[in-house]
């Protein structure tokens, strides 16, 4: 059990910095040059949660059909 | 039976780890660079339950449950940004701080699914404080 909680400790941190990592050069751009995200920045950034949703409904849509 | 308390503690500290991150990268300090650490917390945290659901690590309750409290946090982040571009940047920090403690609830629920987790580890804000410096 310890290790497969190892495992996943792994798997959850990979993912959460990937997505850290992929809003980083928007983030010190803007920073640098004293502005705000564009607009397009911010559709880029809420597609991003859009997608993460969709994943996580389709993963509960399939347990439910592996559970009947 | 697998020890769900551990999965979801795991879960959060790794949640606690991205914030500490994404604030330590850059300190961000205007309202849409807040705004897009917050959804990198959101679209991290959401992706992660998802493979961990997918790779059977979690129950589909567990997700379920998840997902409700993910939502609220998401409505608060997608209510800021509406208001951000209205035009009310005090109001829009202010719904920012809002998504923050619809994350704290998600605290709160995980941590109800086992023992507390160490001060340390505790998931810092998102959000410091409300700002005035739009532009």
């Amino acid at each position: 059990m310890a290790s497969q909680s190892n495992v996943l400790a792994v798997t959850l941190v990979a993912e959460l910095l990937r997505q850290a990592l992929a809003v980083q050069s928007a983030i010190i751009q803007a920073e640098a040059e004293n502005r705000e995200l564009t607009r397009v920045e911010l559709n880029a950034l809420t597609k991003r949660m859009d997608d993460a949703d969709a994943e996580l409904d389709a993963e509960i849509s399939a347990a439910e059909r592996e559970n009947r | 039976m697998r020890s769900f308390a551990r999965v979801w503690i795991t879960l959060w500290v790794c949640t606690a780890l991205i914030a500490c991150t994404t604030m330590g990268f850059t300190p961000a300090t205007r309202f849409t660079t807040k705004f897009a650490n917050a959804t990198a917390a959101y679209t991290g945290t959401t992706k992660a339950v998802a493979r961990a659901l997918r790779e059977k690590r979690i129950t589909g309750d567990d997700a379920k449950s998840y997902r409700t409290v993910a939502r609220e946090w998401r409505r608060s982040l997608d209510v800021a940004r509406t208001v951000y571009e209205a035009g009310d940047l005090k109001d829009a920090m202010a719904r920012l701080i809002l998504a923050d403690e619809a994350l704290k609830q998600l605290q709160k629920y995980l941590d109800s699914k086992g023992p507390p987790i160490q001060p340390s580890l505790s998931a810092p804000s998102t959000v410091v404080a409300p700002e005035d410096n739009n532009g």
